[in-house]
């Protein structure tokens, strides 16, 4: 103990939040006899400019060097009794919270139980707030760059927020174009906007952009430091393309060796597998950059050393290069906005639907790229048998809202369904019947798109579809595909018989996102979308400082709200990137000389590097730039010697043993 | 491998040779079957009607019987695997039942301890491997097409199987050499008891899943409930008579067509008492 | 909670759980009204890593009939690896308590992703419910002060 303490400790009603089942009032009357606590109070709302006041008063008044506050969690307003401290001349280190709300009344049924909780709690930080020690937080200057990973609608719209506002910013996309999902789509919903006639501006925009780099057919490897002073490692795959010299003219993808489309040696990525390409190819007319790539797995001079080159000849600005190596590109940014979007889920696992078994069972994503007139098929609606659908079924939530596959609902669905029954009616003039539970159209301009659909005379039948089979029952369903669903408005089991059956399929998260979220340190939801810091009130931050989200990568949205979730985090980046620095946490930890004995333990175990030993005065020292506050090292130190600020073992030992106290009627 | 064994009441009074023939095949795998001893009726469909309790405490009396034999028991019917495994998830997540119920067992000397529910193609699958059973069945079934139907029970509402697609049957017979028809209609109704009643909706349940396996040229339909395998095999001559369509196709219980591709003969699995008469496929190439 | 099952004994719980896991899943728990056995109090540290062997062994002297302690999943760090410096801690102090006549059940490590509030009210319950079952640990509590 530094000082004699002398504690205020402050129990917040939440209004009827803590105080409906929490006894604030015995709470308080119980820390007031508490050692050390010179006073202690109820009020209404902590947080409120009421009763910060009545901290800084009381401060004042009863010079308090100590404040407990008993309220939310203090992810939510530590920062705020922090500030209040200070503004009242007490280091704002010295304040401590207790999680009476979150970890007392709203999970405790019988009031006397939550009661003898938050008493625990509160005295565990009042023997815990007796050990605290004023604390300078570090400020550290940022970096004025940005990287932003995932170059679909999100990450385009963030860049070039972030571009305008004159910093530089790196765009790592994977696949060797950008443009993500949006660039298959034919129109958008509701508004029946041509896609790409909104998105390829944008797209060229980033492309020609002084301040963006973009790095595309690139992926991040590695991530170190903090924000501010992220320090990021690029793996750029080799295209063995010359970027800069390929002008995009397709001469090369002409004249490859590869002539008949049905032998063209992979499924074509953008087309999702409608079609086949060559080995070397351009992602598709609107890609961004426009340049040709060569895939090593399918090439054949690049898999067996030998080939007639045709490419090589027919690119007149000598852009082919077979030597291209993948390059590493190291960079330091001080925000980084990830925005990787989603994949859709593997229909295979519904074999009830046959996706997969009857080739006219399409899912949602294929029949976009039906649609769009860059397709295969040039926007025509072709079913992979040739014939031309007369009468098409399109079915809702297959994989959401179950509890078999996805619990959640993936919010584009409904209107992106009624969005392919207008196009596929009018492209076809089938008759389209829609099988929905529940139509969600919430958005500006959606429940409105509904009624026209749904004017345009779409068959809507409410029902979850029970399967989707080819075993007909009576001569007109020979040769179609059945749909049997319970229609839930007439109190019927209906079979009905199409031609074309489209699904629409659960979002999940993109390829690779858990490993990205390890890599970035973000946490992830239950379902593996990246959690937002809060789900209301900063739903575009991570918990991890500096790391923002954008886009699908946080969970399922649609356009509008994927570019403005994008453009608010860039907002965020940037107002974290023009303060010029950040405070940082002062968790770190620290040696006492007086006791190291030189051993050596910590300085293997720090994952950061962050111990040297200094062999002069035999002892270790951290650096504390690289030291990030975890603690491992004050854990596994035989002496004692490192501590580590805010959780020093003093403080948590006192709060151990202050909780239990109390639980055993002390 | 040791199991107890509860065959049944159909399986005792109208199947006696399909219970050969798991008998038998029993013996050529290697396993134990040991019957339990004084085992009752399971309640069927019917007893829950009446008394929840009542339909809880006939499988439980079975079930602790059996746990004096071993932690599994085989289960060849699909509506006594049902009311077990009911039983079983009923006494684990309903506490006051549970008590009820086992303070009922405990009054007659008897101890309530949870055991595994097998029906013999989880004892296939878990205990002898798709592995073993193909290098054991040298493809004898080659050149036979095979209709694995699952109905309704096996794999709904538990089971570790797809309850809409389950492909089990499917993976041991094609491990065996047959080739699968694709059957959409493998986990939809037989009729169960409503053929009994003379009801036409129940028959024609039966017969479009004779017409399907028909249309799609298949030579053979698996079966593993010895209900389904009488519904399917007793009223085609009905379903020919009320339909004008020829639906005869062999029906054979699940350890009846293993027990061929095993190389085991066919009085010895009762496939001698079938009402529509099965040939194996012949060998080609004389080995 | 039971109530037939609780016959009067209150376990002493201490769960010291890391922040970026199980005290925000426990957030959330709370945010969703979850309701669990309120004899699990917790103590927040950055990281499972944090957790002393004396940090237990202390809780245990002074009153706790359970000590709980709970981290990110193998993998998901949050400071790449500490929580595996805590499993290897937990296997040794496991071993420890026990030699020190302390039913080693008392102690336990579990994984608590941020995503996870559901497992926060299993977890605690669980835990919760066989402190119960073991009954008080009934150590001669330290009346000391700390250090």
């Amino acid at each position: 103990m530094v000082d004699e303490p002398r504690i205020g400790v402050y129990v917040c009603h939440c209004g009827r939040n803590i105080a409906g089942v929490v006894n604030v009032a015995e709470v308080a009357e119980y820390a007031s006899k508490l050692p050390g606590v010179v006073v202690a109070r109820d009020y209404m709302f902590m947080c409120s400019q009421g009763g910060q006041q009545l901290i800084q008063d009381d401060i004042r008044k009863y010079r308090l060097n100590r404040i407990v506050v008993a309220s939310c969690s203090p992810n939510l307003h530590e920062k705020t009794f922090r500030r209040a401290a200070k503004g009242a001349g007490l280091n704002p280190y010295n304040v401590h919270m207790a999680n009476i709300r979150e970890q007392v009344a709203w999970v405790t049924e019988d009031p006397e139980e939550a009661t003898e909780k938050a008493k625990a709690l509160v005295r565990g930080a009042v023997e815990r707030v007796k050990h605290h020690e004023p604390l300078e937080e570090k400020k550290v200057p940022v970096k004025d760059k940005v990287l932003i990973v995932g170059a679909g609608i999100a990450g385009i719209s963030a860049a070039l927020v972030c571009a305008n506002a004159g910093k530089t910013v790196y765009l790592v996309e994977k696949e060797p174009s950008i443009g993500g999902m949006m660039a298959r789509f034919d129109k958008t919903f509701p508004t029946l906007d041509c896609a790409s006639c909104i998105l390829t501006p944008k797209m060229n925009e980033v492309a020609s952009h002084p301040n963006i780099k973009l790095l595309t057919y690139s992926e991040v490897v590695d991530v170190e430091g903090y924000v501010g002073n992220f320090k990021v490692k690029i793996r750029k795959k080799p295209r063995y393309i010359k970027e800069d010299l390929c002008i995009g003219c397709g001469d090369c993808v002409e004249a490859c060796v590869f002539k008949n489309p049905r032998f063209y040696p992979k499924p074509d990525e953008w087309s999702l597998g409608l079609k086949r390409r060559k080995p070397i190819y351009i992602p598709f007319p609107q890609a961004v950059p426009r340049v040709a790539v060569i895939d090593p797995e399918a090439c054949v001079y690049l898999k067996y050393g030998k080939c007639a080159q045709t490419c090589v000849k027919a690119c007149s600005r000598n852009a082919i290069d077979f030597t291209q190596k993948e390059e590493i590109i190291d960079v330091e940014v001080g925000a980084i906005i990830l925005a990787t979007g989603y994949k859709t889920l593997d229909l295979r696992k519904l074999p009830q639907y046959g996706y997969g078994k009857y080739p006219n069972v399409y899912s949602a994503p294929e029949v976009e790229v039906l649609l769009n007139a860059s397709g295969p098929t040039g926007g025509e609606v072709v079913l992979r048998d040739g014939r031309k659908p007369e009468s098409i079924a399109i079915i809702h939530c297959v994989g959401s809202r179950d509890e078999k596959y996805k619990k959640y609902c993936s919010r584009i669905c409904c209107m992106a369904a009624l969005k392919l029954a207008h196009l596929l009616h009018e492209r076809t003039g089938a008759e389209i019947y829609e099988f929905y539970i529940d139509m969600r159209a919430f958005g500006k301009g959606y429940e409105e798109f509904y009624r026209r659909v749904a004017g345009e005379g779409v068959h809507l039948i409410r029902g979850k579809v029970s399967e989707i089979t080819d075993a007909a029952l009576t001569p007109e369903e020979e040769g179609k595909l059945i749909v049997r669903v319970e229609d839930t408005l007439a109190g019927a089991i209906r079979r009905i018989p199409v031609d074309m059956v489209v699904l629409m399929p659960a979002l999940e998260p993109a390829v690779g996102s858990r490993e990205l979220a390890k890599l970035f340190g973000v946490s992830v939801d239950e379902n593996s979308w990246f959690m937002e810091r809060h789900p209301k009130l900063a739903p575009v931050a991570s918990l991890t400082d500096g790391v923002f989200l954008a886009g699908c990568a946080q969970g399922p949205k649609d356009i509008p709200d994927s570019v403005m979730q994008a453009e608010g985090a860039a907002g965020q980046a940037l107002a974290l990137i023009d303060k010029g620095y950040v405070e940082l946490e002062p968790n770190i930890a620290y040696v006492d000389e007086e006791k190291c004995s030189g051993c050596r333990i910590c300085v293997g175990l720090c994952p950061f590097g962050a111990i040297e030993f200094d062999e002069e005065r035999g002892k270790a020292r951290i650096v504390e730039a690289l030291c990030k506050g975890c603690g491992t090292c004050a854990a596994s130190c035989p002496s004692a010697a490192i501590q580590q600020n805010l959780f020093k073992d003093q403080q948590v030992m006192a709060e151990i043993k202050g909780v239990l106290a109390a639980m055993r009627g002390g | 491998m040791k199991y107890a064994y509860y065959p049944g009441c159909t399986m005792k009074t109208s199947y006696p040779h399909v219970e050969k023939s798991i008998l038998a095949l029993a013996k050529h795998l290697g396993v134990n079957l040991q019957e339990i001893e004084d085992w009752n009726c399971c309640g069927a469909a019917e007893v829950v009607n009446i008394s929840m309790e009542a339909s809880l405490i006939l499988p439980a009396r079975v079930l602790s019987l059996a746990s004096r034999i071993s932690d599994k028991v085989l289960v060849p019917c699909t509506e006594c695997l049902y009311n077990l495994k009911r039983t079983l998830i009923t006494l684990e997540e309903r506490p006051s039942l549970r008590e009820k119920i086992v303070g009922a067992l405990e009054k007659k000397g008897l101890k309530w301890k949870p055991v595994k529910i097998y029906h013999p193609i989880d004892m296939v699958i878990k205990d002898i491997g798709v592995e073993k059973i193909k290098e054991m069945g040298k493809e004898r079934l080659k050149g036979l097409r095979v209709v694995p139907y699952y109905g309704c029970l096996l794999t709904r509402p538990w089971g570790d199987d797809h309850p809409l697609y389950p492909t089990s049957m499917d993976e041991i017979f094609e491990a065996l050499g047959a080739e699968i028809v694709d059957y959409p209609l493998k986990t939809k109704c037989c009729g169960a008891a409503l053929t009994a009643s003379g009801d036409e909706r129940g028959l024609s349940l039966t017969y479009h899943l004779l017409r399907e396996a028909k249309r799609r040229k298949a030579d053979v339909i698996v079966v593993p409930c010895t209900l389904c395998q009488f519904n399917l095999e007793v009223f085609q001559n009905r379903i020919k008579e009320r339909w004008g369509e020829d639906v005869s196709i062999p029906v054979l219980y699940f350890t009846q067509l293993l027990g061929l591709a095993l190389g085991l003969g066919e009085e010895e699995l009762g496939v001698d008492k079938l009402l529509v008469p099965f040939k194996m496929p012949e060998r080609r190439g004389g080995k | 909670m039971d109530e037939a099952k609780t016959d009067g004994f209150k376990p002493n719980i201490v769960a010291i759980v890391c922040n970026w896991c199980t005290y925000i899943a426990a957030d959330t728990a709370g945010v969703a009204r979850m309701k669990y056995s309120p004899y699990v109090r917790i103590v927040r540290v950055m990281c499972s890593g944090r957790v002393d062997p004396q940090m237990v062994l202390w809780a245990f002297r002074h009153g706790a009939d359970g000590v709980l302690i709970c981290g990110c999943h193998p993998g998901d760090c949050h400071y790449k690896e500490g929580n595996y410096k805590a499993y290897r801690r937990y296997i040794l102090l496991k071993r420890m308590v026990k030699q020190m006549g302390i039913d080693e059940r008392r102690l336990r490590l579990e994984w608590i992703s941020a995503g996870e509030a559901p497992r926060v009210k299993e977890v605690f319950n669980s835990f919760a419910e066989e402190i119960r079952s073991l009954g008080p640990l009934k150590l001669p509590v330290e009346a000391g002060s700390h250090e």
